[in-house]
């Protein structure tokens, strides 16, 4: 199992690594520091770009490195070590009125660690911020093996605080071993309810306008009517199958606020021509809504064999064009595309569905792919926007960044580790062919374990 | 202006620079860098003195006259404005479409978005709003040699690449001179209330602000001052503002719960700008020492001090005064410090500030600083010793 992540690529690690501690984690470093090994942290292995694969490097796993060290209530932080499961947090932080703003729908497996590696998102990110709007601090072991820490959970200390820095770095300055986290009060109030419309740009056109009224909800996610099916078969959700999209509305706040938005919200939807709006009537019908969304990518991927999922940002504005401009390119090349994502923060995750024992439909579905993420970047936006670049898009980065931008990247890289053996090979654009890396681009049978 | 305008805790450059474009800026930093003189970076100047005087400082590169909003995409919530744009004048112009960056500092005025970001400026929106850094989705800034390079984007959420706009954030023009920045933006909140209250010891208003955070009383900033700080504002007493924002009924029901919470403080609406003055105290005062703590650990920190502006709920304070020595500094220092904070001298006469380093005892081991100083400025150009650690 630790020759894959949920991405398109593979290859066998010379070693697996458990630490117990971040004493044991920094032996571990230090001993392939002596080794001049490379080496690569990984948590549960849900990210999608390839980041925590290994090619003849030592694997270091978090598995054991899961204790929630302290929760701070007055201070509204908690010191967690990186192999701690996201849901296990939440659970943790519930009885005391707190929670961590990132929800990657994932969660159920995914860890502290890797959600900090790859800053991941999820749907509460809309209101919430992304994981590194919720870090405060890290305890973090340098490729010599010696433990840094920086930030903490009091604001602005003394000298440089590279913490947002490394979120997000997935994994190639060093392996964090514990983390000070941001807590949020809970919701006095949470509405969550669904919009459902006759085709997706409708859909699209009224999450716009929701926005561009200055609403934002704390989730706003579209799922089209691939998805929609797919979701159904998977989960008896009882969504109207003749749908073109829905929009999946959640807000959160003080009660009187959800109440004059859910309002203002319905209102937008029905001028955008919603054909119906149903709205979760209690906790349970909520949790099913929730469950549909974030089971929706395994659902998803029953309907074929192969898919493959993308995770490119655009402007919000630019949402309707793109979503045209998707469905305009997997016709081209004759694909069938699932859309079910994070619409309110403008992070798409189209998702191509076909056969890879077709000969030639991977190589289709890979360039249908680089030319989404292309118009992506040509419309202001970006190539990932909370699953990180690894070894699946880094030779997109100069669509992206110019020499000098990735030079100032490299060199900071350098700075954390001269020796360049921290997940190495991953985000930065190499020059050789990206065969270099003993991988097997394939797409395996695991899609049940991917989440998006 | 004359030379002597553009010191810097005690040093004085050679020449000045005031570029009108992000070209002249790259020019001018080259220009610098290729003949070793040192370059000091200007904004609104409120954050200019925080440091330790500059090791070399040859030219003084004002960027107040690079302003201005480049772009504001009202339907994205993000905006584009160049690193002189003062806090003042984006908070207008976006105000037109009911849209707010939501970052509240001193001296609105003349604070400039790139010396915000570049200074990590406090303020009471840190409460709701956190770091300015976490509304910063991309920078374009130059190098120490001179590049200009970007990092980050457009969209609310990115993962192509590092994110180096955020290492940049709190280095006080060391690393990179930031020349513009993409914004995310917020929507204005419907209505507010800034209440004040009075008490006869601030340790009071204190259990009263904790009380209500308890209860999940939705506080939007929270300032609070002691009787010596209220001083400076022409106010008699310890004193809590406690602003309330959302929508009108919202704030409402906030106001009553406030209320109930103060019951016996007579809690009424503060007279319009006493919030800001409130802000603005450690720029009156003589000495204004900024602490953080863990916001957990922050009343043991506080204990026995006097001069006290508090940003309650975000680990930060101020002490201020008119005269201190290092005995002084060192105290207040080991209180932070011992209790997993910090304590960095922003304001002082000049005579202090050659008895005591600005910023005590950083987080980050030196090596590892020195090394990214060196990867972003090879040739020690920017702002050299400014930092901690002599960075």
């Amino acid at each position: 199992m630790y020759e894959y992540d949920a991405g398109f690529d593979r290859a066998t690690p010379a070693l697996v690594a458990a630490p117990g501690t971040a004493a044991e984690t920094a032996a571990v470093v230090a001993a392939c520091a002596r080794a001049e090994v490379p080496l690569v942290a990984r948590g549960a292995g849900t990210g999608l770009a390839g980041g925590a694969i290994a090619p003849g490097g030592v694997v270091v796993s978090t598995a054991r490195l899961r204790r929630i060290l302290e929760i701070d209530t007055e201070s509204r932080a908690a010191l967690v070590e990186p192999g701690v499961v996201n849901l296990a947090l939440a659970d943790a932080l519930a009885p005391h009125g707190l929670l961590f703003g990132p929800d990657p729908a994932s969660q159920r497996c995914s860890t502290i660690g890797g959600n900090i590696g790859n800053n991941a998102g999820g749907p509460h990110a809309l209101r919430y911020g992304s994981v590194v709007q919720h870090v405060l601090g890290l305890e973090l072991i340098l490729a010599d093996g010696t433990p840094c820490a920086m930030g903490g959970r009091a604001p602005d200390r003394a000298g440089y605080d590279p913490t947002p820095f490394v979120v997000g770095a997935e994994g190639t300055v060093g392996i964090v071993t514990k983390a000070w986290l941001r807590l949020l009060p809970r919701p006095e109030a949470v509405r969550t309810f669904l919009a459902f419309f006759a085709d997706v740009e409708s859909g699209a056109e009224a999450a716009t306008a929701i926005i561009a009224e200055g609403i934002i909800p704390a989730a706003l996610e579209m799922m089209d009517a691939p998805t929609i099916r797919a979701v159904n078969a998977a989960f008896e959700a009882h969504l109207p199958a003749d749908a073109g999209s829905l929009l999946l509305v959640e807000l959160e706040g003080p009660a009187e606020e959800c109440e004059a938005r859910h309002e203002r919200i319905v209102a937008i939807c029905r001028r955008g021509g919603a054909t119906d709006i149903k709205a979760a009537a209690n906790e349970e019908e909520r949790a099913l809504l929730w469950k549909a969304r974030k089971l929706g990518y395994p659902a998803l991927a029953r309907l074929a064999p192969n898919n493959y999922l993308m995770d490119g940002v655009v402007p919000r504005t630019k949402l309707p064009e793109t979503l045209r401009q998707v469905a305009v390119i997997a016709e081209r090349y004759g694909l069938l595309v699932a859309n079910m994502f994070h619409i309110g923060d403008g992070n798409l995750h189209p998702t191509l569905l076909f056969d890879a024992a077709v000969p030639g439909t991977t190589e289709k579905a890979i360039e249908a792919s680089a030319l989404i993420l292309k118009h992506c970047v040509e419309v202001g936006g970006a190539l990932s926007g909370e699953h990180g670049i690894g070894v699946e898009k880094n030779q997109f980065m100069r669509w992206v960044f110019s020499d000098a931008d990735l030079d100032t990247m490299h060199r900071v890289r350098d700075a954390f580790d001269p020796s360049g053996r921290m997940n190495p090979g991953k985000i930065f654009p190499t020059d050789e062919p990206p065969r270099e890396l003993p991988l097997e681009r394939l797409k395996f049978r695991f899609a049940e374990d991917m989440w998006v | 202006m004359g030379l002597a305008t553009y010191a810097v805790n005690g040093a004085a450059p050679s020449r000045h620079v005031a570029p009108t474009s992000v070209d002249a800026v790259v020019a001018a930093v080259r220009e610098a860098d290729d003949v070793g003189q040192a370059v000091v970076c200007f904004g609104g100047r409120t954050r200019l003195e925080v440091g330790n005087t500059p090791a070399r400082y040859d030219v003084a590169l004002d960027l107040g006259a690079l302003s201005g909003i480049v772009e504001h995409e009202a339907g994205d919530l993000t905006a584009t404005v160049l690193a002189g744009t003062t806090v003042g004048d984006l908070a207008r112009t976006l105000a037109d479409k009911g849209q707010m960056w939501p970052v509240e500092v001193a001296r609105p005025r003349s604070a400039t978005v790139g010396g915000i970001i570049a200074g990590a400026a406090p303020g009471p929106s840190r409460l709701r709003y956190a770091h300015p850094r976490d509304w910063v989705l991309g920078i374009r800034a130059v190098r120490g040699d001179g590049t200009l390079t970007k990092a980050g984007g457009k969209v609310v959420k990115n993962v192509t690449g590092y994110d180096l706009t955020r290492l940049y954030a709190g280095t006080y023009g060391s690393l990179c001179v930031i020349v513009e920045a993409n914004l995310k933006l917020w929507p204005l909140p419907d209505s507010e209330r800034t209440l004040l209250s009075r008490f006869d010891d601030i340790a009071a208003a204190w259990d009263a602000i904790e009380a209500l955070r308890r209860e999940g009383v939705e506080l939007d900033a929270v300032v609070t001052a002691d009787r010596a700080a209220a001083s400076y504002v022409g106010e008699i007493g310890a004193l809590a503002l406690l602003r309330l924002r959302g929508a009108r009924p919202v704030v409402a029901r906030l106001v009553d719960a406030v209320s109930r919470g103060l019951t016996g403080c007579d809690p009424d609406d503060a007279r319009p700008g006493l919030l800001e003055e409130l802000v603005d105290v450690p720029f009156r005062a003589g000495v204004g020492l900024r602490l953080a703590a863990p916001e957990s650990r922050m009343r043991e920190v506080l204990q026995g001090a006097v001069g006290i502006v508090r940003f309650d709920g975000a680990g930060t304070a101020f002490l201020v005064r008119e005269k201190a020595d290092e005995t002084w500094v060192t105290r207040w220092r080991d209180a932070a410090e011992t209790r997993e904070g910090s304590a960095i001298l922003e304001r002082a006469p000049l005579s202090l500030r050659q008895r005591v380093d600005t910023w005590g005892t950083p987080i980050l081991p030196r090596t590892l600083a020195a090394r990214i100083k060196a990867a972003l400025d090879p040739r020690g150009t920017l702002a050299p010793g400014r930092m901690a650690g002599g960075l």
